[in-house]
């Protein structure tokens, strides 16, 4: 019997150091992969910084309005984050070329998931671009209209109609990356319908006397029209 | 010479260019007179043109030519009663859009750039050796205007003759605040009324204008008074001002209807200065320019302006446009502003290099497109109205040669200010206040 038992266990020890063996080179193709991956982010990382720096991205960014991503950013730079985003993409990659030498057809299928979901997310990037774009626009708009009106309330108006069309930017980006589905809908007709409703209180509150005061003119009106022509 | 005083040239239908079967063909001084439903000035301003002709007796045959923009509160029928006695008087419309005849409330004759070019080819078709365009806004006329305004093209050689008005200091906030210092420290001449509405010009400086102006643009319909100036003030010609009279223009309440001439006049100034940037770098002060006439007319209408609206409007905008102003001004700038907020009214002064730079700045802003056009000039309102506020504190009642002498010292710290403008016009990036 503990012939049997010797016997099992070297077979077990032996699947085991053969399926260790296979998989082994591909382990190691992928941790070298995944260094020399490493290794051209760092360099191309280095080189796009410099490149960024000298077009003097960050201030461009700021001039342009986009002041958020500066606060976002590791030391309120937005060259640094880029460059940081492309290195940990080399490195993804890297991964990836990696994984597919352990596993070349799960590689091949998450790879293609990736490419065919990549053009949503370009254009959702791009709606928030255009959203953001559009909204610094309007809030501009809004707030030195109302300024040059004497509204005291201006830069609520503004930072009302900013979140407005940030809300509704958010909302079709999300929507073209079919997260969130009908609950994201929902939310966001909700949110909406209650700015919108809140709006209308706010307008229909504030002019209710001029409405009476007309609606009371008219009755008056008709009150004389009815009134029988009594001779003396 | 052919006389043809006291000719009526009436057209039932009016046409757009002096018509062909007229028996006037010829004429030495061709006035225009501009109107769009002004009915209750047409007859003043063309009684007073025909009157003013009789100085020129046989020596120059004068045509008045009332170009008008299709009035309909009877402009075209009480000009018509009008009987002239020295000159003949020619009626003839000038193209006006639907959209024009609805601009805003500001009393002017919209897209006058259309009248003066219809007035300009007329001249030319007639041959004239002097063109005077006459506003029918300028309330009463000093002796021997029109002589004034005339002769020194006629006699002297002068290319441009524009105006000089006798009125208050606070009448034409924006002349005064705006377009005079700046257009004199750009192009070095001292005129004091850029944008006046009464000029006289050579047929030399009528061809010129037909074939440089971009007459087809909108902002240069609604300005074509500036851009005649500084294309005179930029082109080498010969200049001149002429006593002409009165004209009394109130300044609008900060509101929605005194920001539009602004922001016209404003974008008007900034796209003449991208335009002739590479003539007003090299001016350096300012110089004076002859005047003809003689001032025998004082403005007894008293301006007001209501300081309290102005400075509130300021602290306002102090209060919720920093994000936009700081992208236009520097912070020194900015922190003066602050602290001019926080004074009390009867302490509201604006110094005069603030002032200056915040001109130059928003100038900046404009060219360099740090902000949406639109955008930059609309923040600038307010920063008006509180200059406007701030002048009206200093020179409330004082004679008129002391307020011109509060203007004329403005007007230096423009130009010592240029050096400021021209590098970082140059250097927008590198150079840091």
């Amino acid at each position: 019997m503990w012939e049997q038992v010797n016997d099992a266990l070297r077979q077990s020890a032996s699947r085991l150091l053969t399926g260790i063996a296979s998989v082994l080179p591909g382990v190691v193709a992928l941790v070298v992969a995944v260094l020399v991956a490493a290794l051209l982010g760092w360099v191309i990382r280095l080189l796009l910084l410099r490149m960024l720096r000298g077009v003097r991205f960050d201030e461009r960014l700021e001039h342009l309005g986009f002041s958020v991503l500066a606060e976002m950013s590791p030391s309120r730079s937005p060259a640094l984050l880029l460059t940081r985003v492309v290195f940990w993409l080399v490195v993804l990659l890297g991964f990836l070329v990696g994984f597919a030498a352990i596993d070349p057809v799960r590689t091949g299928v998450l790879l293609g998931a990736v490419f065919g979901y990549l053009p949503n997310v370009v254009v959702a990037v791009l709606l928030l671009v255009v959203g953001a774009l559009v909204a610094r626009f309007l809030g501009r708009s809004v707030l030195i209209g109302a300024v040059n009106l004497q509204i005291e309330s201006a830069k609520l108006l503004s930072i009302g109609v900013k979140w407005m069309v940030m809300v509704l930017a958010t909302a079709m980006a999300l929507t073209h990356l079919s997260i969130g589905g009908p609950v994201l809908t929902l939310a966001f007709g909700i949110l909406f319908g209650g700015i919108v409703l809140a709006m209308s209180l706010a307008v229909g509150l504030g002019s209710k006397d001029m409405v009476r005061k007309g609606w009371e003119r008219r009755e008056r009106r008709e009150e004389q029209a009815e009134t029988p022509y009594q001779p003396l | 010479m052919t006389s043809h005083a006291g000719a009526w040239m009436t057209q039932t239908q009016l046409q757009s260019s002096v018509p062909a079967d007229t028996t006037v063909t010829a004429a030495d001084v061709v006035i225009g007179i501009p109107t769009y439903n002004n009915a209750d000035a047409v007859v003043h301003a063309l009684r007073a043109a025909d009157a003013a002709c009789a100085v020129f007796g046989e020596d120059a045959t004068c045509v008045i030519v009332h170009v008008d923009g299709a009035s309909t509160d009877g402009t075209v029928e009480r000009a018509a009663a009008v009987s002239p006695e020295n000159a003949a008087i020619l009626q003839i419309a000038y193209p006006i859009d639907t959209v024009d005849r609805m601009s805003g409330p500001y009393r002017a004759v919209p897209v006058k750039g259309n009248a003066v070019r219809a007035v300009f080819q007329s001249a030319r078709r007639l041959g004239a050796k002097a063109c005077a365009i006459v506003d029918v806004g300028t309330e009463r006329f000093a002796r021997g205007w029109l002589d004034s305004l005339v002769r020194p093209v006629l006699a002297h050689d002068r290319d441009f003759v524009a105006p000089y008005y006798t009125r208050h200091t606070l009448s034409g906030a924006i002349t005064n605040g705006v377009v005079y210092p700046l257009t004199r420290a750009l192009y070095g001449k001292r005129l004091r009324f850029p944008m006046g509405g009464d000029f006289a010009c050579s047929m030399r400086f009528i061809e010129r204008s037909l074939a440089e102006i971009p007459w087809d643009t909108e902002l240069v319909k609604s300005t074509i008074d500036l851009w005649l100036t500084t294309l005179a003030l930029t082109g080498g010609s010969r200049l001149a001002q002429a006593m002409v009279g009165v004209k009394h223009q109130t300044w609008k309440e900060a509101g929605p209807d005194s920001a539009e001439p602004l922001l016209k006049t404003l974008a008007a100034l900034f796209d003449l200065a991208e335009r002739w940037q590479v003539v007003w770098q090299k001016m350096r002060g300012s110089e004076k320019i002859q005047t003809f006439g003689i001032v025998d007319l004082v403005d007894d209408t008293p301006a007001t302006v209501s300081v309290k609206r102005g400075v509130d409007s300021f602290r306002l905008a102090q209060r919720h446009l920093d994000e936009i102003w700081k992208l236009v001004l520097p912070p020194r700038t900015l922190l003066e502003l602050k602290k001019l907020a926080q004074v009390p009214e009867s302490s509201f002064r604006m110094s005069d290099d603030v002032w200056a730079r915040i001109v130059y700045d928003f100038a900046l802003a404009y060219h360099q497109r740090t902000l949406h056009r639109e955008h930059v000039l609309s923040a600038f309102a307010p920063l008006f109205a509180g200059w406007v506020s701030s002048f009206a504190f200093e020179v409330p009642d004082a004679p008129l040669a002391d307020s011109e002498g509060r203007l004329d010292r403005m007007c230096l710290q423009f130009e010592s200010e240029k050096p400021y403008l021209i590098a970082r016009w140059r250097w927008p990036v590198g150079f840091s206040p």
